[in-house]
């Protein structure tokens, strides 16, 4: 085995994780579905009933998230990590700013807070992360106003996610040797 | 046919250079801990031919092992110590100068003219 590998699966394998990300993924689905009215209510002009069925959806997709975590946790055993690469403030704005405004498609919004987080935890050297997160945001305000523009980045959004998920998984199955019957 | 390699540089250690305990301590070098069932996952050893090995490495000071209970089940956390680390370090930079010796030696008989 190679170790250059082992230590590469090792020190990402929470991230490496990628059965986690198919429930987001399908909640990124059903709702572009919903932002074009081809599946569930119809949530135009109600912005709090789609903030509830927004915040819904996102959470069970997080619970399920979670126990699919914990299914890896069963099956590979567990690690913990040199230095936490999660930032659940930055994710928690983001989903307060997206549930506000469910309008606007959420991965735009979590990617100008992650922008956001590191240009304000290293100011000192990434500075223009903060103006890069600030321009994000003007443009996902001004950009994905429509719903078929923001359906669009979702559906973009759940295949990169089925992408990256199916193919980090696999590369944890080729390092890693699952220890019950799976 | 090449002459087979008769016998490890005589400074390697062969605690460490051993495989199994190789890729523990690898693996171990990349976390903060791992837990015993990952270990398994990452060697594919056997429970007992894995306690064995971290046992040995236990006992030369290159590991820490912990047992706990998280959620009411037991967990075995495993930790390299600085010693450790050390070793591995020092192991790798060994492997690294014992492979560019013999790549230099390689060198210089490809270079001798031939009649």
């Amino acid at each position: 085995m190679d170790p250059n590998q082992v230590r590469f699966v090792t020190q990402r394998y929470d991230q490496l994780q990628g059965l986690k990300l198919l429930p987001v993924a399908a909640f990124f689905l059903i709702f572009a579905m919903v932002r074009i009215g081809r599946f569930g209510p119809n949530l135009h002009d109600q912005t709090w009933a789609a903030a509830l069925w927004y915040v819904a959806g996102l959470a069970a997709a997080v619970i399920l998230a979670s126990v699919i975590r914990g299914w890896y946790t069963r099956t590979f055993g567990f690690v913990s990590p040199l230095q936490s690469g999660v930032r659940p403030f930055g994710f928690l704005i983001g989903f307060v700013g997206a549930v506000l405004y469910w309008r606007v498609p959420s991965p735009t919004v979590f990617i100008a807070v992650e922008l956001l987080c590191v240009g304000i935890a290293h100011r000192a050297t990434q500075k223009r992360y903060i103006a890069v997160a600030l321009m994000w945001f003007v443009m996902t305000l001004v950009a994905f106003q429509s719903s078929n523009a923001a359906a669009v980045v979702d559906l973009a959004t759940a295949l990169c996610l089925v992408i990256l998920g199916v193919g980090d998984h696999r590369l944890l199955r080729q390092t890693l040797q699952p220890q019950i019957d799976v | 046919m090449a002459a087979p390699l008769r016998a490890l540089p005589s400074n390697i250690d062969r605690l460490i250079h051993e495989p199994a305990r190789l890729m523990i301590l690898t693996a171990l070098t990349a976390c903060h801990s791992a837990d015993y069932l990952y270990l398994q996952s990452v060697t594919g050893l056997s429970p007992g031919n894995l306690s064995q090995h971290l046992g040995k490495l236990e006992a030369a000071g290159f590991i820490t092992i912990e047992k706990m209970f998280v959620k009411k089940r037991p967990r075995t956390e495993v930790r390299i110590t600085t010693n450790g680390q050390q070793a591995i370090d020092e192991h790798w930079r060994r492997l690294d100068e014992a492979r560019e010796s013999v790549a230099g030696r390689r060198a210089k008989l490809t270079a001798v003219p031939r009649e």
